[in-house]
C-alpha cells in the first residue's frame, strides 16, 4: 500500500463518520416520528405532502391516522409493492419505442432482458445485462429505473426500521406501517440527499440533458481490436476456444447524452449501482473527477453508516450502534487493505517484460488494466471495496481486470452477506441477524439463554435466522453449479479455465447478494442468465426479508428484560470481535471450496512456470 | 413471450407470500 492509499482510506472514513452522525439523527426522527409529522423544523410543507399521499392512497383512516401492521401484514404489503414495481418496470421497457423522451428511437427491450432488469431494479441489485446508452430510452431510465432506485432503497430502510422496532418495543403487536416507512424514507431522506448530490455532481461535470446523442470528429483516428460477435450476439471463438477478434479504425465518435446526474445520485445513495452508461462510474459523464469519485464513494456508505447510529438511538443505547458500526469498519478496513495491496503489487506477467510498475510522481504504479488513469490504484481499489462491501455494485474500474487476489476480495465482501456496511437498510438488518447468531453461540458457550438488547433469543428466532443466513449461499452455489454444468451457462464465458469459473461465481454471488457488479467478461444477456440471475436476485432479496420481518414480529411481542450481572454485554470490544468472527466464519465455511476453484487457482497460476 | 415472464414474476411473488405464511406456521409470538 502506498501512503496515498492509507491517507485516502483514513480521510474517507473520517469524513464518512462526520456526515453519518447527523444523518443518523434524521433517520431516527424519520423512523420514530408519527405519520404525517415532519422530522425537521421548516419542513411542514413536506409533511402536508406526506399526509396527502396517505389520503390519496387510502392508507389513512377518517381521522387521518395510520394504523400499525403486524409482521405478516407488513411483509405482504412489501411484497405487493415490489411485485407491482416489477410489473410496471417490465411493461414500460416493452413499450418504450412508442413513448416520448426517446430521441435515439431505442427499440423495445427483449422480454427476457426486460424481466431480468425489472427484477434486478426492484431487488436493489441493478444487475445490468444491457448497455444503458444502447438500450434504454430517457423515459425508461428516469421513470422506472430511477424510480425503482428510490423505492427499493426505501424498502430496505423500512425493513431495518421494522427490525429495530422489534428490539425496541415491549410486548407490541405492530412493527410499524410499511407504507409510512417507505413514504417517509423517500420524502425526508432519499429525495433531499439525492437533490443535493445531483447538483454537486453537475458542478463536477456530470451531464443532465435530454439531447440526442452527439457525433464528434476525433482529433486522431483510433485503431482498436474488439471481440467478434455472432448473429446471436455471443462472442465467436476459434478452434482452441479463444475469442475471435477484429481490428477496426474509428474517425468519429458518437457521444451519448441524457439525464445522468439525477440518476447518478440515487444510484449511489440508494446503494443501487445501476449505471446510466455501460461503463458505469468509470464513464467521465457519470464520474468526471477525483472529487466526484470521493463524493460517490461517500454516498454509497452514508446511509448504511448513519443507520447504525439510528439503530443505537432507537433502541435507547447508542453504544449498540457504535458496536455494529465498529464490527463493519474492522472488516472493511482489513479487506480494503488487502485489495489495495494486491492491486499496487507489480504483476508477475508484466514484470517479466521489464515494465515499470512502481508508483512515482508520473504514474500510480501497480496493475492498471481496466482502471482509469484519473483515479489510479488507490481510488479504484477503494471504490471496488466500497461498492462490494455495500450492496451497491457501481464500478469505476473493471472488476474482471483486477488481480486474482484483488478480485477475490470484492467477491468475499459480497459473500459475507453484504453486511459490511451493506446496502441501504439491508446492511444493518443483515448484521443484526449475525448479531443474533453471535449471542446464540455465546449463550451456548456459557450455558445461558441468549439475549440481545433485552430480548430472549429462542428457537423461533434461530429458525428464522438460519433461513435468512442460508438463503444466499444456497442460491449462489446452486446457481453456479447449474451454470457450469449447462452449455448455455458455459457459452457466456470469455476466459476459459479458472477465471471463467470466477466469472460465473461472481455473477451469482453478485445477484443473490443484490450487489449488481460483475466480472463483465461474462456475456450474461442471454435467456439462460437473465432467468437464472433473476431467480437469484428475487429470492436473495425477499426470501431473506420475510424471515427477518418474522424475527421483528416475534421480538416485538416479547418483554424487554433489564440487563443484569449475567447478561453478556453487546457493546464492547469482545462482542465486536465475536461478531466479526461469526461473519467471517459463516462466509468462509460456505464459500472457500468455490473460491479455491476460481481466484485461488488463478493466483497460483500467476507464478506457474 | 411476455406472458411467460409476467407469469414468472407473479410466481416469484406467490412463492415469497407462501414463504411468509410458512414462517408464520413455524411458530413465534402471536
Amino acid at each position: 500500500m502506498t501512503t496515498q492509499s492509507i491517507v485516502l482510506l483514513i480521510v474517507f472514513l473520517s469524513v464518512l463518520l462526520a456526515l453519518a452522525w447527523p444523518l443518523g439523527i434524521l433517520l431516527t426522527r424519520v423512523g420514530n416520528g408519527d405519520a404525517g409529522t415532519s422530522p425537521l423544523p421548516g419542513f411542514g410543507w413536506l409533511a402536508r405532502v406526506e399526509r396527502l399521499i396517505y389520503r390519496a392512497a387510502g392508507i389513512a383512516g377518517q381521522d387521518g391516522k395510520v394504523a400499525g401492521q403486524g409482521w405478516k401484514s407488513y411483509a405482504f404489503a412489501l411484497l405487493l409493492f415490489s411485485v407491482i414495481g416489477a410489473l410496471v418496470t417490465y411493461g414500460l421497457q416493452r413499450v418504450q419505442l412508442w413513448l416520448p423522451l426517446n430521441p435515439q428511437a431505442m427499440a423495445n427491450v427483449s422480454p427476457d432482458s426486460a424481466f431480468d432488469t425489472a427484477v434486478s431494479f426492484v431487488a436493489n441489485t441493478n444487475w445490468q445485462g444491457y448497455a444503458g446508452e444502447q438500450t434504454m430510452s430517457y423515459l425508461t431510465q428516469m421513470l422506472v429505473l430511477a424510480g425503482q432506485n428510490f423505492f427499493s432503497a426505501a424498502t430496505g430502510i423500512a425493513v431495518a426500521y421494522a427490525l429495530i422496532r422489534g428490539f425496541a418495543s415491549r410486548s407490541a403487536q405492530s412493527i410499524g406501517n410499511f407504507w409510512v416507512d417507505v413514504t417517509r424514507s423517500t420524502l425526508y431522506v432519499l429525495l433531499p440527499l439525492s437533490l443535493i448530490l445531483s447538483v454537486f455532481l453537475m458542478g463536477q461535470g456530470v451531464i443532465q440533458n435530454f439531447s440526442a446523442y452527439q457525433d464528434v470528429q476525433l482529433i486522431d483516428p483510433v485503431t482498436y481490436t474488439q471481440p467478434k460477435v455472432g448473429a446471436d450476439g455471443q462472442p465467436l471463438k476459434d478452434a482452441k476456444g479463444e475469442p475471435v477478434t477484429e481490428t477496426l479504425t474509428a474517425t468519429t465518435q458518437n457521444i451519448a447524452m441524457g439525464p445522468v446526474a439525477s440518476q447518478e445520485a440515487i444510484k449511489m445513495l440508494g446503494t443501487n449501482g445501476g449505471g446510466f452508461f455501460n461503463a458505469n462510474s468509470a464513464h467521465p459523464y457519470e464520474n468526471p473527477t477525483a472529487l466526484s469519485n470521493f463524493a460517490e464513494m461517500l454516498a454509497i456508505f452514508l446511509i448504511p453508516a448513519a443507520l447504525c447510529f439510528a439503530f443505537g438511538r432507537m433502541v435507547g443505547d447508542q453504544r449498540q450502534g457504535w458496536a455494529v458500526l465498529g464490527a463493519m469498519t474492522v472488516l472493511f478496513v482489513i479487506c480494503t487493505c488487502v485489495l489495495m495491496g494486491a492491486e499496487q503489487t507489480a504483476h508477475p506477467g508484466l514484470q517479466a517484460l521489464n515494465i515499470d510498475q512502481s508508483a512515482s510522481a508520473l504514474q500510480s504504479g501497480g496493475y492498471m488494466e481496466g482502471k482509469e488513469t484519473r483515479f489510479g490504484i488507490s481510488a479504484s481499489s477503494l471504490f471496488a471495496a466500497v461498492t462490494t462491501a455495500a450492496s451497491c455494485g457501481a464500478v469505476n474500474a473493471m472488476h474482471d481486470s483486477l488481480t486474482p487476489v484483488g478480485g477475490l476480495i470484492p467477491m468475499l465482501l459480497m459473500q459475507f452477506g453484504e453486511v459490511i456496511f451493506g446496502g441501504v437498510g439491508t446492511g444493518l438488518y443483515g448484521m443484526l441477524v449475525f448479531a443474533i447468531l453471535a449471542v446464540f453461540i455465546a449463550g451456548l458457550m456459557i450455558g445461558r439463554t441468549p439475549e440481545y438488547l433485552g430480548k430472549k433469543i429462542q428457537s423461533y428466532e434461530m429458525k428464522m435466522t438460519s433461513i435468512a443466513i442460508l438463503v444466499t449461499p444456497t442460491l449462489v452455489l446452486a446457481g453456479t453449479a447449474i451454470a457450469v454444468l449447462c452449455e448455455a451457462g458455459k457459452a457466456g464465458i470469455a476466459n476459459p479455465g479458472a477465471h471463467g469459473f470466477s466469472e460465473i461465481l461472481y455473477a451469482f454471488t453478485s445477484a443473490a447478494n443484490n450487489n449488481g457488479s460483475a466480472f463483465a467478461g461474462l456475456s450474461a444477456n442471454t435467456p439462460f442468465y437473465n432467468t437464472m440471475l433473476a431467480i437469484a436476485m428475487w429470492f436473495g432479496r425477499f426470501a431473506m426479508i420475510v424471515p427477518i420481518l418474522a424475527i421483528a414480529g416475534s421480538l416485538a411481542g416479547k418483554q424487554r428484560l433489564d440487563a443484569n450481572a449475567g447478561t453478556m454485554p453487546t457493546h464492547g470490544g469482545m462482542f465486536i470481535g465475536l461478531l466479526c468472527g461469526i461473519v467471517v466464519l459463516v462466509g468462509v465455511l460456505n464459500y472457500v471450496p468455490a473460491l479455491a476453484l476460481g481466484p485461488v487457482v488463478e493466483h497460483l497460476q500467476l507464478f506457474a512456470k | 413471450m411476455d406472458f411467460i415472464f409476467l407469469a414468472a414474476t407473479l410466481l416469484f411473488y406467490a412463492v415469497t407470500v407462501a414463504m411468509a405464511a410458512g414462517c408464520d406456521k413455524l411458530g413465534g409470538q402471536p
